[in-house]
């Protein structure tokens, strides 16, 4: 039986989440540290630290700032995805229209725009 | 559109504004923050956007602004990310705590964060009005 480059690399993904799989679940049934202390150290810290009030936007704004800085990036990167995947819309809508020789909108979005 | 949505939307669109502006301002002392404000902020465009003529809307907002404003607010909100952690202990022992003039540096990083959220969603908005309305031959110049 021949092994082409496909199947090899198939067996080192599935061997390295193997790997992955036994690491994390040994570590979940690990009962010796303290899997609750970062959130204390945020509830005790986060007023004198950072100065707001809102525990919440504390952590989001300022111990997690890449975090958030990476989230607004994934949004960013989404609009641009929507932006350009309606002009390739619009762009096929023009060339159907076209071909009929009258200029129509598209039916979809006219129903939802008048619920 | 219809009348009745048309004058409504011209009626809530300051107020959704205000509102979205007093969560994006008041973010760090009650609940709400830098996302939400964004959200609200988006609906009262996306209000504006569906209550409008189809005329008007290409007047009131121009694609290439937006997708500008948007690279300049993530190069902001990338600077003051860095900035901050050389010049927070600087604010912060100027401010007391409960008081708008406080938070730190969440104060600053909830407005910006919060018009980066609103734009991305206006550049939504504005792809889906964009498929609405047929094409004219110069828009793809």
């Amino acid at each position: 039986m021949k092994i082409n480059q496909i199947q090899i690399t198939t067996l080192i993904f599935l061997f390295i989440f193997v790997i992955m799989v036994i690491t994390v679940s040994g570590k979940i049934y690990q009962t010796d540290f303290d899997s609750r202390a970062a959130s204390q150290y945020y509830l005790n810290n986060g007023l004198e630290e950072t100065g707001s009030a809102n525990i919440v936007n504390s952590i989001v704004w300022d111990f997690r700032g890449y975090d958030t800085l990476g989230e607004e990036s994934v949004l960013f990167i989404a609009a641009t995805g929507v932006y350009f995947l309606s002009l390739a819309l619009r762009k096929s809508i023009d060339r159907r229209d076209k071909k009929k020789g009258e200029k129509t909108k598209s039916k979809l979005l006219t129903k939802i725009t008048k619920i | 559109m219809d009348a009745i949505i048309r004058t409504a939307t011209r009626v809530l669109f300051p107020v959704i504004l205000l509102f979205g502006i007093y969560i994006s301002v008041n973010g760090h002392i009650t609940p709400g923050g830098g996302f939400p404000a964004g959200v609200i902020l988006g609906t009262a465009f996306l209000l504006l956007a569906i209550g409008a003529d189809e005329t008007s809307i290409d007047a009131r907002i121009s694609k290439k602004n937006v997708m500008y404003l948007k690279g300049s607010f993530a190069i902001f909100l990338l600077l003051i990310v860095i900035e901050g952690y050389i010049i927070r202990n600087n604010i912060l022992k100027t401010q007391d705590f409960f008081e708008i003039w406080s938070g730190g540096f969440t104060f600053f990083l909830n407005i910006i964060g919060g018009f980066m959220v609103l734009l991305g969603i206006l550049i939504i908005v504005y792809s889906f009005i964009m498929t609405m309305y047929p094409p004219r031959e110069d828009d793809w110049k």
